[in-house]
């Protein structure tokens, strides 16, 4: 319980980091949302000033910090000038829509990736294992956009089978049936998702193969065989067990690469999630939204990687609660 | 593993294990191949990356003998712009590892020999570092940027990778400074620098080696997307990211644009990761971190 405390503790911290030098970094970086009305020689200085005044934008960098961060600390992400609403309404917006599309990702490349790795383990050094090896070493060295290309370019170019992008049919009649709208849903769904999963599922499945060699040339499997336990029993509740922590580290330190990747792949499907929105809020130099959506990014990679410890410590019982910085499982 | 000489003799050792290892032996081929390629084919090449051969009649010619991998939209011939911007690809890959290895190396020895409260802050700004996706960062970092030069490019990939490697460098660095000799030579008055040269780096740099390697499939990648994005390596330059964003846009009649640099980077990227696990298996297995 108090490892837990201190992790959540570790965790706000790292977020007040990450917003802080964010909040910096994007203020020094020359440009501003009233870039383009600076060229505009009929609006007055005094408008301008009116202009910052009214969106928070007037004053040092250190007032404008303390200002936000207090709104921050009640809730309040600041007002996008871009899309002229609160921040926080962007986001609610955009980031079902992420979860929906990583979620589905996360699920079918883990249960494709162990999968693959637990079978490679089980015919080791044979051909299954040498073929998925190569396999998979080949799909890790992917580039995320570069492959999201050739998936749209395969499965909606020239096999004309899944729709081109975007997160549902824009012209499904008001009218439509549930199912008709969970199909369309789900349509959209499958080119992005088989493109995030043909790049986790190949790391997902070499750690699983490497944890599950690692953990069945362990003392207690041997004890465990010699007990007279069968071969299957063994191998599911003394070797796999154990091997799943370094598998499930594994899904929280690969968080914000995918959050990365999911960046890349959504501007390629034309996916309304937070990638999408990042990159347009900071192509309009939308402070608060660029803000907004690296805090959100940030938090959902904490909560991942806590989330990743804590189910590691529940399944390995060797792993050490209190040693709060690294879990033993993942050496 | 006491001194820097028998230091040399794992070295020796790691080089045979490697002659040994098939995949590493082809990886260095294939990147030696491409290596050549790239800086030797520009000046064998008919055409000019950026020359606009026959805008009416040329324009995304598909691949013949005398357009090996077609044209773009432009005309231009996309061998030669394959050709160079692999230079450009390669040589801000190479120069933003080399710059994130040298922040990571030094800020790990710093917060591993320095210890106590030091220590504890300088890994926290480490996990902060890990916790914002890298692609984020640079996009705020680059997008503010109107024209991207390319230096700057490299500093900002190189000031955003560094934070695994510093954490390894510290975790090796904590086990080093703990151990008889380190104390030994303390005791004979070595001050902090001359340790951290002397005694501890020389035992981080396997790891050292095995992280930089896979790194720079991961800063190519990176280069390449953001290029692609439009916010990395400028046109007319080419580089093999803004090749697959010319040609992104005519992805279904001329697949040929984005294809070609697609599989460079891919067959490059390959080569750099299974030189990278070569690496990790001919220096000490068990030891290293597999990330």
């Amino acid at each position: 319980m108090r490892a837990l405390i201190q992790r959540i503790w570790q965790g706000v911290l790292v977020v007040a980091i990450v917003a802080t030098t964010t909040f910096v970094l994007v203020r020094l970086a020359p440009g501003d949302p009233f870039a383009v009305a600076l060229d505009n020689s009929r609006i007055t200085p005094a408008l301008r000033a009116q202009w910052r005044d009214a969106y928070g934008l007037d004053g040092s960098i250190g007032t404008q910090y303390m200002r936000w961060m207090s709104a921050l600390l009640q809730g309040d992400l600041g007002w996008s000038v871009s899309t002229n609403r609160p921040v926080s309404q962007s986001i609610a917006q955009a980031l079902p829509n992420t979860l929906v599309l990583m979620g589905a990702a996360l699920l079918c490349s883990f249960t494709l990736g162990m999968g693959l790795g637990a079978w490679q383990a089980a015919r080791h050094n044979r051909a299954a294992d040498r073929v998925i090896g190569a396999v998979t070493l080949f799909s890790a060295a992917l580039p995320d956009f570069w492959l999201a290309l050739v998936v749209l370019l395969t499965g909606a170019y020239w096999y004309r089978v899944f729709p081109v992008g975007g997160a549902s049919d824009p012209l499904l009649p008001l009218s439509a049936s549930t199912l008709t709208i969970i199909v369309d849903r789900l349509t959209h769904l499958v080119l992005p998702v088989c493109t995030l999963v043909l790049l986790i599922a190949a790391p997902v499945a070499r750690q699983q193969r490497a944890a599950l060699l690692d953990r069945l040339s362990a003392d207690w499997v041997r004890t465990a065989t010699a007990k007279g336990l069968g071969p299957w029993q063994v191998f599911r509740r003394h070797a796999w067990r154990t091997a799943l922590g370094p598998v499930v580290t594994l899904g929280g330190l690969a968080l914000p690469a995918l959050v990365g990747g999911a960046v890349f792949v959504e501007h390629v499907f034309a996916w309304p999630g937070m990638g999408q929105l990042a990159a347009s809020a900071i192509a309009a130099r939308d402070y608060h939204l660029v803000v907004g959506c690296v805090i959100v990014g940030a938090v959902m990679v904490v909560i991942g990687s806590t989330l990743a410890d804590l189910l590691v410590n529940r399944l390995d019982p060797r792993a050490d609660t209190a040693d709060a910085d690294r879990p033993a499982a993942g050496a | 593993m006491t001194s820097s000489e028998s230091g040399a003799g794992d070295w020796r050792l790691v080089v045979q294990r490697l002659r040994h290892d098939p995949r590493s032996v082809a990886a260095v081929a294939v990147l030696l191949t491409m290596a050549a390629l790239v800086l030797i084919g520009p000046m064998l090449s008919p055409y000019q990356p950026f020359q606009q051969l026959d805008i009416t009649h040329r324009v995304h010619a598909p691949p013949s003998t005398t357009h090996l991998l077609g044209t773009d939209a432009y005309s231009r011939d996309v061998l030669s712009r394959v050709l160079s911007g692999g230079r450009v690809s390669l040589a801000v890959a190479l120069t933003a590892v080399f710059i994130e290895t040298m922040i990571g190396v030094v800020w790990g020895l710093t917060a591993g020999l320095a210890g106590g409260r030091t220590d504890s802050v300088m890994m926290r700004c480490v996990d902060a570092g890990m916790s914002v996706p890298r692609v984020l960062l640079l996009l705020a970092l680059l997008a503010a940027v109107v024209q991207v030069p390319v230096w700057l490019l490299v500093l900002v990939l190189g000031a955003t990778g560094w934070f695994g490697i510093a954490r390894v460098v510290r975790a090796e660095a904590r086990v080093t400074r703990a151990s008889d000799y380190v104390l030994a030579a303390q005791a004979l008055g070595a001050g902090p620098a001359r340790l951290a040269l002397r005694h501890v780096l020389p035992h981080v740099l396997g790891p050292v080696l095995v992280w930089s390697t896979l790194a720079i499939g991961q800063v190519i990648v990176l280069e390449a997307g953001l290029s692609w994005l439009g916010i990395g390596v400028q046109p007319p330059q080419a580089s093999w990211g803004n090749i697959i964003g010319d040609g992104t846009e005519f992805i279904a009649s001329a697949p040929w644009v984005s294809l070609a640099p697609g599989f460079c980077l891919v067959i490059v990227v390959l080569a750099v990761s299974a030189l990278g696990d070569g690496l990790r298996d001919a220096l000490a297995p068990r030891q290293l971190p597999r990330t």
